[in-house]
C-alpha cells in the first residue's frame, strides 16, 4: 500500500490547521510523527479518516492511486486503514466483543469468518496487552482507565490486521510497562506487508519501536524528514529547536 | 384548542345499532350501554386536559372509521411446540384459539372475550368470564375519566379473556395474535387477565397489520393480579405508521402480588398510551418497562402512572426511547403515593435518545407522596446521538447505517435486557429493522 499525501490543508470552524502536508509512505515501513502540540499531528490522522469536525480546504490523499478524500469513512477503514484514537469513545451497550465481531467480519468478509477462531484470537491478543479477559463481555471503553483504553485500540489493531496503522499519541498517558506492551503490539505487526504512521510528542515510544523515518512537524507542515537521528537531535535539543529552527520560515523564508 | 372547535362526533347511531344488533349477554350489553351514556355526555378530551396537553385530536375526524365485528365460532388452531396458549385475530375475526392440554386440564382459560362471553366456549366458560371479565370491565369503565375510553367500552369489536385459577403455574408463554386489516377501519380489543392467587405466567401480545390502511386501533386492557399471583405481561405494537393507536390498561395488585408489564411502540402515525398499575396489597411489587422508536413524522404519547394504596409494595418504571427524523415522543410518568401507603419503594425513569435535529422528546414526571417513610424518585435524561461516536466506528469500518444500529442496539441494551429472554432476539430485529427503513427513506429522499 502507498499513501501519497499533496499539498493538505485542513481547517477546524475557521483555524486553518494543516497547511499544505506532503508525506508518502508506504508498506514495510515505519513513519514516526513528532511536533510539538498543536502542530497539527492529530489532525492529519483525523483528516486521512475524514473527521466530521475537520474540512479539507486543498490538497489530496491518494491511496494506492486512488484520492480517498472523495471516500466515505468506512470506505477509506475497509481499504485496509486503521486509526489508532488519541480519544477513544466510550460506547455503552455495545460490548468488546460484539463489537469487534462486527469489525472483523467486515475486514475479513462475513464468508470468512470463524466464531471459534475469533474468540480464540481475541483471548491470545488480550493476554498479550496484559489484559483480562473479561474485557470481552464489557462494554466498549466504558469505565475503562486511559492506558486500558489505549491497549484496547492496539488489541483491536492486532484483531483487524490493517495494510496501514495510524497510531495517534497511543504512547501518551501510559507508564512505561504499558508503555511496552504498546510498543510489543506493534513491532508483532512489523511486516513487509505492514505499515505504520506512529504519532508522537515523546521520544521515549521510539527507543522501543524504531521507525524507519522520522518526520517533525510545525505549524500544519512537514518541515524535517529524516531517519532516527532527527529523534536525537529532537532529545538534545527539544521542540524549542524546531521553533528556532523553523518558526521564521513561516514568514516566507523557506528553506526546506 | 377550545372544546367548541372539535369535531361533532355523529357516530353515536352506529353505535346504538351496534349494541342493539349484537346477540350477547345482558351483562355485556350493559356495559356498553353505559359505556355509551358517558360517551354522549362527555366531550373528547381536548389541550386544555393536562394529560392531552401535547397531543391534540381535534383534527380527526372519528366519524371516518367503520367498526364491524365478526365474532362467531370459535376455530381451533395449531399450537406452537412453545406456546402454552394462542389467540389469533384476524381483525375482529377470532381466526383461531388453543390452549395446551395440560394447562387446560389445570382450568386455564385462554380465548376470544366476545365469543366466549356469548357461550361458544361453553356454559362453564360463559359463566367465569361473566363473573370474572364482568367485574373487572365495570371497573375499568368506572375509572374510564375520558371519551376515548368510554368510546373503547362501548364498541369493543373483539378481546381475549385470560384465566389463571389458583396456584397453576403456567410455564410457556400465552401469545395474543391481533393481525389487523382494512382501510379506515375502527378496532377496538378488549383484554381481560384474571390471575387468581398464587398463579403465574407470562403473555406475550403482538398487534401488526396487512398493511392495507389506516386503521384506528382502540385499545383496553383490564388485569386483576391476585394474592402472590407472579404475571409478566408484554405488548408489542407494529401497527403502520398511517394508522392511529389509543392504548389503555390497568393492572390491581393484592397481597405479593408481582406484576411485570413490558409495552414497546413502533407503530401509529398517533399512538397515545397509557397504563396505570394500582399496588393495593402489602408487598406488591411492579415493574412498568417500555420500549419506543419513533421515526418519520410518528408522535408517540406515553403516560403510566404508579399508584401507591399500600405500604411495603415496590414499583419502578423504565421507559426508554430514541425519536429519529421530525417523530415527537412524549412521556409523562406518575408515581402517586396514598396517605397509608408508608415504606413504599417507587422509582420512575425516562431517558431518551434524540437522533437528529427536528427529533423531539418530552419527559414530564411527577411524584404526589402524601406520606412520610417513603423512598421515591424520579430520574430523566434526553441525549443526542454523538457524531464521534459514529465517526469511531465508521473508521472501524462500520457503514452510517451499521454504526447507527450498533450505537442504538447499545441504548436500548439495558430496557431490551428486561424483556423476556425469548424475546430479546425479536426485539432486537424491530429496532434494527426500523434503523434500516429510516435509511431506505432517506435514500429514496435523494
Amino acid at each position: 500500500m502507498k499513501i501519497e499525501i499533496k499539498g493538505l490543508k485542513a481547517k477546524i470552524e475557521d483555524t486553518a490547521i494543516l497547511n499544505g502536508v506532503d508525506l508518502t509512505m508506504q508498506s514495510g515501513e515505519i513513519h514516526a510523527l513528532m511536533g510539538p502540540n498543536g502542530s497539527g499531528k492529530s489532525t492529519l490522522s483525523n483528516v486521512v479518516f475524514g473527521h466530521p469536525l475537520y474540512e479539507v480546504t486543498g490538497g489530496e490523499i491518494h491511496v494506492d492511486g486512488t484520492n480517498i478524500l472523495e471516500l466515505e469513512t468506512h470506505e477509506r477503514s475497509r481499504l485496509g486503514l486503521f486509526m489508532a484514537f488519541q480519544y477513544p469513545v466510550e460506547i455503552p451497550g455495545v460490548t468488546v466483543g460484539r463489537f469487534l465481531k462486527r469489525a472483523a467480519e467486515i475486514r475479513f468478509g462475513e464468508e470468512n469468518f470463524n466464531a471459534t477462531s475469533f474468540i480464540k484470537e481475541l483471548r491470545e491478543m488480550l493476554d498479550l496487552m496484559k489484559m483480562d479477559r473479561n474485557f470481552i463481555n464489557r462494554y466498549l471503553n466504558e469505565g475503562f482507565s486511559g492506558g486500558e483504553k489505549k491497549r484496547m485500540e492496539v488489541l483491536q489493531m492486532l484483531m483487524l490486521k490493517p495494510t496501514f496503522a495510524i497510531l495517534d499519541e497511543t504512547d501518551s498517558g501510559l507508564d512505561i510497562d504499558a508503555l511496552k506492551i504498546v510498543a510489543d503490539g506493534v513491532n508483532r505487526m512489523r511486516d513487509p506487508d505492514f505499515g505504520s504512521l506512529i504519532i508522537t510528542h515523546y521520544q521515549r515510544i521510539l527507543d522501543h519501536i524504531r521507525p524507519d523515518f522520522v518526520h517533525i512537524m510545525y505549524e500544519g507542515k512537514i518541515v524535517s524528514s529524516g531517519g532516527h537521528e532527527l529523534v536525537e537531535s529532537l532529545e538534545a535539543n527539544g521542540y524549542d529547536w524546531v521553533r528556532s529552527q523553523y518558526g521564521i520560515a513561516e514568514e516566507g523564508n523557506n528553506e526546506q | 384548542m377550545s372544546t367548541a372547535e372539535v369535531k361533532r362526533y355523529e357516530g353515536t347511531g352506529a353505535i346504538e345499532d351496534y349494541i342493539r344488533d349484537r346477540s350477547e349477554p345482558e351483562w355485556m350489553r350493559n356495559i356498553r350501554k353505559e359505556a355509551m351514556n358517558r360517551f354522549v355526555a362527555d366531550p373528547w378530551p381536548t389541550t386544555e386536559v393536562e394529560e392531552w396537553r401535547r397531543t391534540d385530536i381535534s383534527s380527526y375526524d372519528f366519524d371516518e372509521y367503520s367498526f364491524s365485528s365478526e365474532s362467531g365460532e370459535l376455530a381451533s388452531i395449531d399450537l406452537p411446540d412453545d406456546a402454552a396458549a394462542l389467540v389469533r385475530f384476524s381483525g375482529s375475526h377470532c381466526s383461531g384459539a388453543a390452549v395446551q392440554q395440560s394447562a387446560a386440564e389445570k382450568g386455564v382459560v385462554v380465548t376470544g372475550l366476545v365469543e366466549a362471553a356469548g357461550g361458544h366456549a361453553g356454559d362453564e366458560v360463559a359463566e367465569l368470564v361473566k363473573k370474572k371479565a364482568g367485574s373487572l370491565m365495570r371497573e375499568g369503565l368506572a375509572r374510564a375519566d375520558n371519551r376515548i375510553q368510554t368510546w373503547h367500552y362501548s364498541t369493543i369489536t373483539h378481546g381475549v379473556f385470560i384465566y389463571l385459577p389458583k396456584g397453576v403455574v403456567v410455564e410457556d408463554p400465552i401469545y395474543i395474535d391481533f393481525q389487523e386489516n382494512g382501510d379506515g377501519r375502527l378496532t377496538v380489543p378488549h383484554v381481560v387477565l384474571f390471575a387468581e392467587q398464587e398463579s403465574s405466567a407470562m403473555i406475550v401480545q403482538t398487534t401488526s397489520d396487512s398493511g392495507d390502511g389506516e386503521i384506528l386501533y382502540n385499545e383496553g386492557t383490564d388485569c386483576y393480579i391476585d394474592a402472590a399471583a407472579d404475571v409478566r405481561f408484554m405488548s408489542i405494537q407494529n401497527l403502520n405508521i398511517d394508522s392511529t393507536v389509543f392504548s389503555f390498561g390497568a393492572g390491581s395488585l393484592q397481597r405479593d402480588g408481582s406484576f411485570q408489564h413490558y409495552v414497546c411502540n413502533f407503530g401509529g402515525m398517533l399512538a397515545k398510551s397509557r397504563f396505570d398499575c394500582t399496588l393495593d396489597g402489602p408487598g406488591s411489587l411492579v415493574r412498568l418497562n417500555g420500549l419506543y422508536f419513533p421515526y418519520q413524522d410518528q408522535q408517540m404519547d406515553m403516560r403510566t402512572v404508579q399508584h401507591h394504596r399500600a405500604p411495603h409494595a415496590e414499583s419502578r418504571t423504565y421507559y426508554k426511547g430514541a425519536v429519529r427524523d421530525e417523530a415527537h415522543s412524549i412521556y409523562q410518568g406518575l408515581i402517586e403515593v396514598a396517605p397509608n401507603a408508608t415504606q413504599t419503594d417507587a422509582y420512575l425513569t425516562n431517558k431518551n435518545l434524540i437522533m437528529n435535529d427536528g427529533a423531539r422528546a418530552d419527559s414530564i414526571p411527577t411524584l404526589q407522596i402524601n406520606t412520610d417513610d417513603v423512598s421515591c424518585s424520579h430520574g430523566s435524561s434526553t441525549g443526542k446521538l454523538e457524531p464521534l461516536h459514529l465517526f469511531y466506528l465508521q473508521a472501524r469500518g462500520y457503514s452510517r447505517v451499521e454504526a447507527e444500529e450498533t450505537l442504538l442496539m447499545g441504548f436500548f441494551d439495558d430496557i431490551i435486557d428486561k424483556a423476556p429472554e425469548r424475546i430479546q432476539d425479536e426485539l432486537r430485529q424491530l429496532v434494527s429493522h426500523r434503523v434500516h427503513e429510516a435509511h431506505e427513506a432517506e435514500e429514496d429522499d435523494e
